[in-house]
């Protein structure tokens, strides 16, 4: 058996996986950095103000 | 009663046939009526029995009612008129059966079986009537609407739960949420709105439910901006978390934004059982705030993204409605939520609320803010789960080719064994199944993120709820049916991103 071909098969396997990581993190940052705007919209639109505290409900029946 | 009388009240249960309105059940009181008889929520009752098929009504003539007899404890036995400590209650059924009938069903123990089960097939919920001349119509627990509105589009009650109730003997169940009329004496439209919205969760929680009375007492206990506590004068948003508080559970404010995010608000609480109360501002009129408790969603058509670098959908945007317990008016009153541009400019959600027959709004409102009452270990919000969820659909539609354009997510919490309870159907290995059912910890409450190719599960990341940041405290990734094998080395490299267990 040759010794560099049976070394050479998981190196190719490692190497797929090795992308395969990279591709989904690469993914997962790049979706990371589309939707940043949304996000932030979202986030900001959550901050509670004194005013909005103080709003009285008290609608006539 | 004159002084020295102890007698017990004497009563009976009589049966009345549903001739199309409740109002003779609910006699104009003496004197001056300052407001419109019968009230405006009476009028709704008929109408609404009407469209879910009443048929017959039982009105049992003497009920103590939980909720009353505190208002009666705190209020209304320190007047100079001597209320009543006890009310009628009404039961409402979709088959027709007389005085005679209902005799028989008591008496006739051969039968006796047979007619338990007669009334629970045809038990459709009940209405306590109180003593009080303006404010007669008490805790009603009435069936939701059914699961398609007249337009196509469907409807869903997330908040609603079963009612056990108890008539001569006869245990009957209704599943929906509690309403009732405001009684400005004890508490005003935030304090119902609150009321019915704690109903689901507080149960749910093993938590006793409090009594508007109780609800008005404890907003007011540490803050009382208006003045004085009873007779109510309405509660500030600030009073409204304390309520919320001390009935040891934690409210979640949330600043309306805009409609998209509005709507996915509304969506995931509700989805996950939650009743959200609703602070509204009318678009006319005295421009007093109004607090409404919203019971379920009016679903239609998932839109499609506007945003042309974003390859998924957002299932929140199939919102177009909400069913909202409106103390002014009634149970489930259809509001639908629109974009409304305000004066400064600004773009806001609007509420339309209808009435079942009308064509017209009643109301036209601006949504302020949503408040909702959530158990106290639910600490990580939905805005955070969002955040998540919105980059892995985006990634998920890079990494699935075949799905781009058809992927949709969805935010909401489960309980974690209802999330279990349902593993055997998502396709999982004998080796996933097991791993996810035995060897993966979960929190009580998980956040759950669904992707979906339109309506078929792909996969879903499961988040500890009782955390504060989405990102690093995903628990698990597991795939479901309609994801193919092929794409099991990505969701793999995502479960490792996610420093989450994988369950295939």
């Amino acid at each position: 058996m040759d010794d560099r071909k049976a070394e050479a098969v998981p190196q190719v396997e490692h190497d797929s996986v090795k992308s395969s990581e990279e591709r989904v993190k690469q993914a997962l940052e790049n979706a990371r950095q589309a939707v940043k705007p949304i996000v932030k919209q979202e986030m900001e639109g959550e901050l509670v103000s004194n005013e909005l505290l103080s709003v009285r409900l008290r609608s006539p029946k | 009663m004159p002084p020295g009388r102890y007698e017990y009240p004497t009563t009976d249960i009589a049966v009345s046939p549903f001739a199309g309105d409740v109002r003779s059940f609910f006699p104009k009181p003496q004197g001056l009526v300052e407001s419109e008889w019968p009230p405006t929520q009476v009028e709704y009752l008929g109408i609404y029995l009407k469209e879910i098929g009443c048929k017959t009504i039982l009105v049992e003539g003497h009920y103590m009612d939980r909720d009353y007899v505190y208002d009666v404890a705190l209020f209304y036995s320190r007047s100079l008129r001597s209320y009543p400590n006890y009310c009628q209650r009404l039961h409402f059924f979709s088959q027709e059966f007389d005085q005679q009938t209902w005799r028989s069903m008591v008496v006739e123990s051969a039968s006796r079986e047979k007619a338990g089960k007669f009334l629970r097939d045809c038990y459709l919920g009940f209405s306590v009537v109180k003593p009080l001349p303006g404010s007669p119509l008490g805790r009603t627990v009435l069936p939701t609407l059914g699961p398609e509105a007249k337009s196509g589009a469907k409807r869903f009650f997330g908040a609603v739960r079963p009612y056990q109730v108890h008539v001569a003997g006869f245990e009957l169940e209704v599943v929906g949420l509690v309403f009732q009329q405001q009684d400005q004496g004890v508490s005003a439209c935030a304090t119902t709105a609150l009321w019915s919205a704690m109903h689901n969760v507080t149960k749910a929680e093993g938590l006793t439910v409090l009594t508007p009375a109780e609800i008005t007492e404890a907003a007011s206990r540490y803050a009382l901006p208006t003045g004085r506590a009873l007779p109510s004068e309405g509660l500030t948003i600030q009073q409204i978390c304390e309520a919320t508080r001390a009935a040891g559970l934690q409210p979640v404010l949330i600043p309306s934004v805009s409609l998209d995010h509005d709507r996915a608000q509304l969506l995931a609480y509700l989805s996950s059982g939650f009743a959200p109360v609703l602070a509204l501002q009318p678009l006319s009129g005295s421009g007093v705030g109004h607090a409404v408790c919203a019971v379920g969603l009016k679903i239609s058509q998932i839109r499609p993204q506007s945003n042309p670098e974003l390859h998924f959908k957002d299932r929140a945007t199939s919102v177009t409605g909400i069913y909202i317990h409106d103390d002014r008016l009634g149970p489930y009153a259809t509001a639908e939520l629109v974009s409304w541009t305000a004066e400064n400019g600004k773009i806001r959600t609007a509420v339309f609320i209808r009435w079942p027959d009308a064509d017209v709004p009643a109301e036209q409102s601006l949504l302020q803010a949503i408040i909702v009452p959530i158990p106290s270990k639910l600490r990580m919000s939905l805005t955070r789960i969002r955040a998540l969820a919105h980059g892995l659909a985006q990634a998920a539609a890079v990494l699935f080719p075949e799905f781009t354009g058809h992927i949709v997510f969805n935010c909401r919490y489960q309980l974690a064994h209802d999330y279990l309870a349902n593993a055997a159907k998502f396709g999982l290995s004998e080796d996933g199944s097991y791993e996810l059912q035995c060897k993966t910890v979960l929190s009580r409450f998980v956040g759950l993120i669904e992707i979906t190719n339109e309506d078929e599960p792909l996969f879903d990341v499961l988040l500890d709820a009782t955390e504060t940041l989405a990102n690093p405290s995903a628990l698990a990734v597991v795939s479901r049916n309609g994801l193919p094998a092929k794409y099991h080395p990505e969701l793999t490299n995502i479960a490792r991103q996610f420093a989450a267990r994988l369950i295939l």
